[in-house]
């Protein structure tokens, strides 16, 4: 969706999202050079809508938590790719690693 | 949503307007579902805190429900797809995924390091090829961690840290220090296979240490303190009395640095050596000694 389509779905202004895009909040997505939106960046508007409006979080704090919650989704996903694996190996194999974290832990 | 309303957001009957919204901010603030990924229980908490936030949160709709006009459920809002939804979908598109918060998994160098460093991006520019090589290192400097320089073909040098408790064969990886990417791409990675020389005393078994200790007779009949060689310098050991050929002892953390931190184990296995030349004397002494000749260490063996 281009740009009014993504402020219009989540009734903001137009300089409201220049400064989420200079913060590097939301970043539009490239195809065939233009920018667009896509249903995503909504779901992640309306993230930083619900930290700014309903939790009063300021912008310093949006910045802080945005940068976290992306580390988050980074780990999370890596953390599931390394279980899949996991899951993917014998079961011996399986096993030596959960002994392995248990005593780790 | 059968629950009360003020109860879910933990208000009283006549909270003002002032309350039920700070209230609900600190609810939010703990329960959010994109704070919480994958705590389905704080997403659940959340959404009834929402629901019950958007009918007291209403000054009229909060007077209605108050008179019993409407009722709790009046209030449901509809369903919201929220942002973890999108980043969590295997094959979505990782433009806000960041992996720099395992940049120091990567930093003891393992076949793993690249998988938990890999940006989400594609990348635009192909990398560089890797390079190989390869050096010895001694047994010490293996499991203590060492500071080296390698010399390249090209005869610039390169600092290598050897990570504490590098096995053999484990290959180093100095990010960027491959060649040079094509088109202005990334270096590849210079990848150097460390081979680690035996050492006389000293073997490594996982993260324990192993070594076989030669004692005199008269230490394995009457036991005492000995000096034991670690990896970390020589430590006394008492030896208890009557210790045969085979018999292991441990000191504990005196084996090599685990990567999590802690560390393994030292296991001493001694080893019974007579006298060199023979002794008249002990002969004398094993040939009067009648208790001797009842022991039969072969038991077991049916002889």
């Amino acid at each position: 969706m281009r740009h009014s389509e993504f402020c219009e779905r989540l009734s903001i202004e137009h300089s409201t999202l220049s400064i989420w895009m200079e913060q590097g909040w939301v970043v539009p997505a490239k195809n065939d050079g233009r920018g667009e939106f896509h249903d995503a960046d909504v779901a992640r508007g309306l993230l930083i809508l619900d930290l700014s409006e309903t939790m009063g979080v300021n912008h310093e704090g949006i910045d802080v938590i945005m940068a976290l919650v992306d580390q988050v989704h980074g780990l999370r996903s890596k953390l599931q790719a390394l279980t899949d694996a996991i899951r993917d190996q014998d079961e011996q194999v399986q096993r030596q690693i959960l002994q392995s974290l248990e005593r780790s832990s | 949503m059968a629950n009360d309303p003020y109860e879910t957001l933990g208000v009283a009957k006549n909270a003002t307007q002032k309350e039920i919204q700070s209230a609900y901010r600190k609810l939010a603030k703990k329960l959010h579902p994109d704070l919480n990924p994958g705590d389905k229980n704080a997403e659940d908490r959340f959404k009834e805190a929402s629901a019950a936030y958007a009918l007291l949160g209403d000054e009229e709709k909060r007077a209605r429900f108050d008179k019993g006009e409407i009722d709790a459920t009046g209030a449901e809002q509809a369903a919201r797809n929220y942002y973890k939804e999108y980043a969590a979908t295997p094959g979505a598109d990782t433009r806000y995924q960041s992996t720099s918060g395992f940049s120091d998994f990567g930093e003891a160098d393992d076949i793993f390091s690249s998988f938990f460093s890999r940006r989400g991006h594609g990348q635009t520019h192909a990398r560089g090829r890797d390079l190989h090589f390869a050096m010895e290192v001694d047994f010490l400097e293996a499991v203590n961690g060492a500071k080296k320089q390698i010399t390249l073909p090209d005869r610039t040098t390169l600092d290598l840290q050897i990570p504490p408790g590098t096995q053999d064969g484990q290959p180093l990886r100095l990010r960027g220090k491959g060649e040079p990417g094509p088109g202005g791409g990334p270096a590849g990675d210079a990848l150097i296979e460390v081979h680690v020389r035996p050492h006389p005393i000293f073997t490594r078994d996982g993260d324990d240490i192993r070594i076989e200790m030669p004692i005199s007779l008269r230490e394995a009949i009457l036991g005492g303190k000995v000096l034991v060689p670690t990896i970390s310098g020589n430590v006394t050991l008492t030896l208890p009395p009557n210790s045969s050929t085979g018999k292991t002892l441990r000191l504990k953390g005196k084996g090599v640095t685990k990567r999590g931190g802690g560390s393994g184990d030292q296991y001493i296995t001694v080893k019974v050596i007579l006298p060199d030349p023979a002794d008249p004397d002990l002969a004398a002494f094993a040939t009067s000694w009648s208790a001797g000749e009842a022991q039969n260490p072969r038991r077991a063996w049916g002889g």
